[in-house]
């Protein structure tokens, strides 16, 4: 395992590691989420599976504070949540090459996998600048630095 | 009945976020509001 420091202020955190448990009992701990964590750190979420089944409205609430989702079928589910920021060129770019993979391919890659792409690429690229991130689908590869 | 141990694909997920994180010395901040640590 990779070393980690542990930290106590939200501000500070780059990863915050939590259960739906946790973040349904305590209600001020999602509120602080929202108005502390820095726009390039991500919240982590286990048991996210049945925890997303049983309170939809979580997701909706961090969805219209600004955050984006993936939801990854890892035991019993791991929801990443990060706080958007594209502006409507990136919007009209997804909807281009998404629209155009029906035609030319590679099959669209599923939404989760799209959104787990666009957080890794977002934490990577916040802290080490100027890196290349190599994203290869089928036959095609696209490059983001 | 919970585990008292994060699963190990968590934690190879987890391994690859906090080694995108850290970089030359700098070691990723965590919070972890779990009941069970992390390994060392």
């Amino acid at each position: 395992m990779a070393r980690t420091k542990e930290v106590t202020s939200f501000r500070d955190a780059d990863i915050v590691l939590t259960d739906m448990d946790i973040i349904t009992q305590g209600k001020n701990v999602l509120s602080r989420l929202v108005k502390e964590l820095s726009s390039n750190s991500l919240l982590m979420v286990l048991n996210a599976i049945t925890g997303i089944n049983l309170r939809p409205e979580f997701t909706k609430e961090l969805s219209t504070m600004g955050f984006t989702r993936t939801l990854l079928p890892i035991s019993d589910g791991v929801a990443i949540f990060i706080k958007r920021e594209y502006d409507i060129t990136f919007f009209k770019k997804t909807i281009k090459i998404y629209r155009e993979s029906f035609v030319y391919g590679p099959n669209p890659i599923d939404y989760n996998t799209a959104y787990f792409l666009y957080v890794f690429n977002k934490v990577h690229l916040a802290r080490k600048k100027g890196a290349t991130i190599e994203i290869k689908a089928g036959a095609d590869s696209q490059h983001c630095g | 009945m919970n585990s008292m141990f994060i699963d190990i694909g968590t934690l190879r997920l987890l391994n690859i976020l906090i080694k995108s994180i850290g970089a030359q010395g700098r070691r990723a901040k965590v919070i972890n509001t779990l009941d069970k640590s992390l390994p060392k």
